[in-house]
């Protein structure tokens, strides 16, 4: 069904209460941009609309808060659109990265975010290391996942459970999460490795998990043509790997 | 139907004191924000949450859904708090707007039709809600007393489309009134509570 010039007008109301269809909504949207009635109109109604929730009010689920400020710590902020304030921190921040590429890859990789780090509920553990460190930790993941080329796969291990690995060749790192995996002995850890044509190399200890997935584990270092690797090894973890591998990922 | 009914007077009263951390108090944090701070989003998330995980799991129904969208909202507005502009509207607007959009196109969406086949038809706001202090009950009232000034038509095309996730045209259908009175009941409607809450802009 097709809206007339005229019909346009009177859209203020079922646009404030989200009662459009995508077509309508954006063709009104672009009406807004060339009618200031309408345009005033619509904000004081969405006014109106956003006390609505106020009657529906509910408890989020416990563990959320934590999850969501974990990952916010993670996640680059998008650059204003239009100058205003704010500008000149958000600058600061993305120094160093193309001011095209950032947002638009924050926003194709937000849901490998989300993703990852919310799988991740330990992420929220600060407690186990000192603020600074987890800081470092935090800006090292955000750098991966921001990059231009950070692409995202995920494997199978053999024992079951999964492994999640968001990559970047330009920053030669990669931010690895497991969901899943069968528990080891106290005695016992999993290992990372990354096996390149010149051999295999150790990539260090995946954390302890927490509900069955462990916190964001940044591997430094990575070369092309490189693949991840997993193995139980004893806790402290050993020179090359001494069991079969689980898990073999080729990185894209 | 009940178009020519009387409304009652609004009982909301002009604008009253807002409550602390919603409308205009979350500027100044959303300034904050956009900044990255991290404190400042903290009390964000506790100035908001409720709202938003409350009215995304009405429109979805589905808690594990609607914590996931509640989510996916709350770390949009920490990654577009730098494009939040005090000039076009309150910052519990901002907030809000994105929340009830993304559960309406959630609820829209082709994996959801499904679910939605078998759902009920949808009802008001109900009266089964959590409010967490006395002033959130306070609010929660002052809304509710207005939504009852409105005229049965205006408050139930409000409140399908809103809480219900309804398009103007399928809450036509559902209150089997035309188009056209639809629309203009939902901007009526809207005007009328706005007026009873002092929320204009
Ligand atoms: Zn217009």
């Amino acid at each position: 069904m097709r809206l007339s010039r005229g019909d346009l007008h009177t859209l203020a109301g079922p646009y404030a209460l989200d009662a459009l269809t995508g077509q309508d909504r954006d063709r009104f949207e672009r009406h807004l941009g060339r009618c200031e009635p309408c345009r005033q109109e619509a904000g004081s109604l969405r006014e109106a609309a956003a006390r609505l929730p106020e009657v529906t009010v509910a408890g989020p689920p416990e563990g959320l808060r934590a999850r969501v400020l974990a990952a916010a710590a993670a996640i680059r902020q998008a650059p204003p659109v239009t100058p205003g304030m704010g500008q000149q921190a958000v600058l600061a921040r993305r120094a160093g990265r193309s001011p095209v590429l950032v947002p638009r890859l924050a926003l194709a990789v937000a849901g490998g975010i989300i993703l990852v780090l919310l799988a991740v509920g330990s992420l929220a553990v600060t407690s186990q290391h000192r603020a600074g460190q987890d800081q470092a930790h935090s800006r090292a993941i955000a750098a991966v996942m921001t990059a231009p080329d950070a692409r995202m796969v995920t494997g199978h291990a053999t024992a079951g459970g999964t492994c999640t690995v968001v990559m970047s060749h330009s920053d030669r790192a990669l931010v690895l999460t497991t969901r899943k995996l069968p528990r080891l002995p106290a005695a016992k850890g999993y290992q990372v490795w990354l096996m390149g044509p010149s051999g295999v190399r150790k990539a260090g200890m995946l954390p302890r998990a927490h509900q069955g997935m462990t916190a964001p584990m940044v591997v430094s270092g990575l070369a092309s043509r490189d693949e991840v690797a997993l193995t139980a090894e004893p806790a402290a973890g050993s020179g090359h790997p001494t069991s079969h591998m689980i898990l073999v990922l080729a990185l894209p | 139907m009940g178009d020519a009914e009387q409304a009652a007077d609004p009982p909301g009263g002009p604008a009253g004191q807002r409550r602390a951390g919603t409308g205009d108090g979350l500027a100044p944090l959303l300034t904050r924000v956009a900044r990255g701070d991290e404190g400042a989003f903290a009390a964000v998330y506790d100035a908001t949450a409720g709202q938003v995980y409350g009215v995304v799991r009405r429109v979805l129904r589905d808690p594990a859904q609607s914590e996931e969208v509640t989510q996916d909202v709350l770390l949009e507005v920490w990654r577009t708090a730098t494009r939040f502009d005090p000039r076009r509207g309150s910052g519990l607007a901002w907030v809000m707007t994105m929340a009830h959009r993304r559960a309406v196109d959630r609820v829209r969406s082709e994996l959801a039709a499904t679910a939605r086949e078998r759902r009920a038809r949808p009802e008001g706001p109900g009266y089964d809600t959590v409010t967490e202090t006395v002033e959130a009950r306070f609010e929660a009232q002052r809304v509710r007393r207005c939504l009852e000034s409105l005229t049965g038509l205006q408050r139930e095309s409000v409140t399908l489309a809103y809480y219900g996730g309804h398009t103007y045209r399928e809450v036509a259908s559902l209150l089997e009134v035309p188009v056209g009175t639809v629309k203009t009941r939902m901007r009526d409607g809207l005007i009328r509570l706005r007026d009873c809450l002092g929320v204009d802009q």
